[in-house]
């Protein structure tokens, strides 16, 4: 019998491989913009096929002329149909219109998926044919590209080319390299690029339009600089006898948004601890209480903090009282579920133990979890307290109290500098209190 | 005293993890139960307390029927018999002596356990068990702190803190080194002797077994194979359990053989 050699397994294929091919795309794609901005779509299903080719041969395959001329001529009539579904879309892309376009390039697919599929069988067709088909919807959806295409003289500039280029090189190529080399995270990083872009697209999301509205900060009138003598107040700060506070500008509005903050946290906190473990597996005494705390703790994490502060200005009138209650849902949300999950986590061989002694559900949940997820409770609850401060600032706003009503009132009077000098202020004390919760976590966890 | 009588354990996939198990096992009795990983040691032992519900037949522990026992004759029937866990199942965050005082759980009013306001009394019966397992100098050390076999030395404290008239050890020594298994189990077996406490230890290690048992009880399969006095013993019994000669890795120190 003759000794069998162990083979040595093969270094995995390395993404990067194919990163010339998306370059040479690219570029070709903006080549087009420039010199032949007119002609259609056919050449961009020409282009997409060449870079498939050249992708092929640099990520080790061979394919034949013979492949070659199919792909190419499949992608071409496919980019010229997609082409004329887009010009033909009069509105912005409706869901048949993508459906046809996203038909038209999954049987692209197919043909690309047939011809890597002899050189690799291993290699899965429809996961190839699946890519392709959203890689034709992002280029639907692509930004900017149906609009300038409805746009009179159908042209396109050489910008919209770069950037369809770069998507479509993008896309396809990480599609095929997924299924020629069997690894799915880039068929993964792929699928959510296409959702990015495709959810970018659908909420007409421009990083153009992202620098002209910041610029328009700069309008907003006697900004700076920052009134920080207003916000200082003057005269005594602070009576250590009366407890009074002699700046009422700041001072006190932020004292209460502290006391918010506080009474919110800690009530909120406390209720969360039998909530949470009532709503894990683990701790849970029985299947309908579990089901009950999960049930309402999904409840009032639905419902956002501004609306918990809208539902109580209107429940208990404006004021600090209206953000305690909204805030204390708040942070009940957040807190059972980070806790619950928490507690899933937990060992169970000391709940077993302290079971195993006879003992009642709760004592022996009391005695055996509650030591071990203690240091996370707190931790969560000073992350938790950092939170309502910061929330309470917003839910100000709509009149809930504290600091965030200052600033809705000067922004009301257009004393901006004013404004300015609060969010400072904020700015540097959410800092400060995030620093001291840090230190205080990381030594407790 | 503990009787099984025709029991069968089916789990819920289908797997007999028992079958047909009748024996009886006196007033404090060192009980040694041998046996591959996966004969059903671990469920013989869950069945005395209840962990595990049998599908067959009757175990009546001091007179209860563990298998029709309610919840509260669960409970009481669980605070007379002590566990003790391969792991140990400490809780690591907290003192020693507290994890022994969740023995006495069962013992104190509902607000007592849940605040932790403990009593005197209590936890001078706590750092009397830690005496016993001569470990009570760590008591108020955090249970992290403590090597493994002073870990399982807690736990053992922690069963003794029941004032149980029955102690269930789950391979008690399967984690620790061939020194400190010898302490863990010559302290097993001067419990028993000094506190008569009836005694079921689940061990894979078959020298363990011959040097500190008194009587032997072997699976395979979830079948009773042998149960008899461990001087009876000889490799040919074990062949019959193992289903395979003894191997140096059957024994703690393989190197005996």
């Amino acid at each position: 019998m003759s000794e069998v050699a162990v083979m040595r397994p093969a270094p995995p294929r390395r993404a990067i491989s194919l990163m010339p091919a998306l370059a040479v795309t690219t570029s070709a794609m903006a080549l087009v913009g420039v010199v032949a901005g007119a002609f259609d779509g056919f050449f961009w299903g020409a282009l997409l096929a060449a870079a498939l080719v050249l992708g092929l041969r640099m990520a080790g395959e061979r394919p034949t002329s013979l492949d070659g001329l199919a792909i190419g001529s499949t992608l071409a009539i496919a980019g010229w149909l997609t082409n004329r579904f887009l010009l033909d879309a009069v509105e912005l892309l409706t869901p048949w219109v993508a459906v046809e376009v996203a038909a038209v390039w999954m049987v692209a697919g197919g043909l690309v998926a047939w011809v890597v599929r002899r050189h690799r069988p291993s290699s899965n067709p429809a996961a190839l044919m699946a890519m392709w088909g959203l890689s034709g919807l992002a280029v639907v959806a692509m930004p900017g590209v149906l609009e300038r295409l409805t746009v009179e003289d159908g042209k396109l500039g050489a910008a919209t080319f770069v950037i369809a280029g770069i998507a479509i090189a993008l896309v396809a190529g990480s599609a095929t390299l997924a299924a020629v080399t069997g690894v799915r995270g880039i068929g993964i990083g792929g699928a959510v690029f296409i959702l990015t872009w495709f959810a970018g697209a659908r909420v007409g999301f421009t990083l153009t339009g992202l620098v002209d509205n910041f610029a328009n900060i700069a309008n907003i009138p006697n900004f700076w600089p920052p009134d920080f003598s207003w916000a200082i107040g003057e005269g005594v700060w602070w009576n250590p006898v009366s407890w009074d506070f002699g700046s009422p500008t700041l001072a006190n509005p932020l004292i209460e948004t502290f006391q918010i903050g506080i009474i919110a946290s800690v009530l909120g906190c406390l209720v969360a601890l039998p909530v949470a473990f009532m709503a894990s597996r683990i701790t849970t005494p029985n299947t309908p209480t579990y089901v009950a705390n999960k049930g309402f703790m999904n409840v009032i994490r639905t419902i956002p903090d501004l609306f918990w502060a809208i539902l109580f200005r209107t429940g208990v009138g404006v004021g600090p009282l209206a953000g305690v209650l909204a805030l204390f849902f708040f942070s009940l949300a957040i807190m059972s579920k980070l806790f619950s999950e928490t507690v899933d986590s937990v060992d169970t061989g000391p709940l077993e133990a302290a079971k195993a002694t006879g003992s009642t559900h709760f004592p022996a949940v009391r005695s055996s979890v509650l030591p071990e997820v203690l240091p996370n409770y707190v931790a969560y609850a000073l992350y938790i307290f950092e939170l309502t401060i910061r929330a309470s600032v917003v839910i100000g706003l709509v009149g809930a109290g504290g600091i965030g009503r200052v600033i809705e009132a000067q922004r009301g009077f257009f004393q901006f500098d004013r404004v300015f000098a609060i969010v400072i202020v904020m700015l540097v004390i959410v800092f400060v209190i995030e620093q001291v919760s840090v230190y205080f976590r990381r030594r407790l966890v | 005293m503990i009787e099984f009588e025709n029991v069968d354990v089916t789990y819920p996939g289908g797997f007999k993890a028992l079958h047909d198990i009748s024996l009886t096992i006196g007033d404090g009795e060192l009980v040694v139960i041998v046996g591959l990983s996966g004969a059903g040691k671990s469920t013989m032992l869950r069945a005395v307390n209840g962990f595990v519900p049998i599908t067959a037949g009757s175990v009546v522990v001091d007179g209860v029927h563990v298998e029709s026992a309610k919840p509260t004759e669960l409970r009481e029937l669980r605070s007379n018999i002590g566990m003790i866990f391969q792991t140990f199942n400490l809780v690591k965050r907290t003192t020693v002596i507290n994890n022994v005082l969740m023995g006495r759980l069962p013992a104190v009013p509902r607000w007592r356990s849940l605040t932790g306001s403990w009593p005197r009394a209590e936890r001078e019966k706590a750092l009397d068990a830690l005496e016993r397992v001569e470990i009570v100098e760590k008591a108020y050390v955090r249970a992290s702190d403590l090597s493994g076999g002073q870990q399982q030395r807690v736990g053992i404290a922690r069963a003794l803190a029941q004032d149980p008239s029955v102690i269930l050890a789950d391979e008690p020594v399967a984690s620790l080194d061939p020194v400190t298994s010898h302490t863990v189990m010559r302290d097993l077996r001067r419990i028993n002797r000094d506190l008569g406490i009836t005694t079921l230890i689940n061990l894979h290690f078959l020298d363990l077994a011959r040097s500190y048992g008194k009587r032997l009880i072997g699976l395979r399969a979830g079948e009773l194979v042998y149960d008899g006095d461990i001087a009876d013993v000889t490799d040919e019994t074990f062949r019959d359990i193992y289903g395979r000669a003894v191997t140096p890795d059957d024994l703690l120190e393989g190197a005996e053989l």
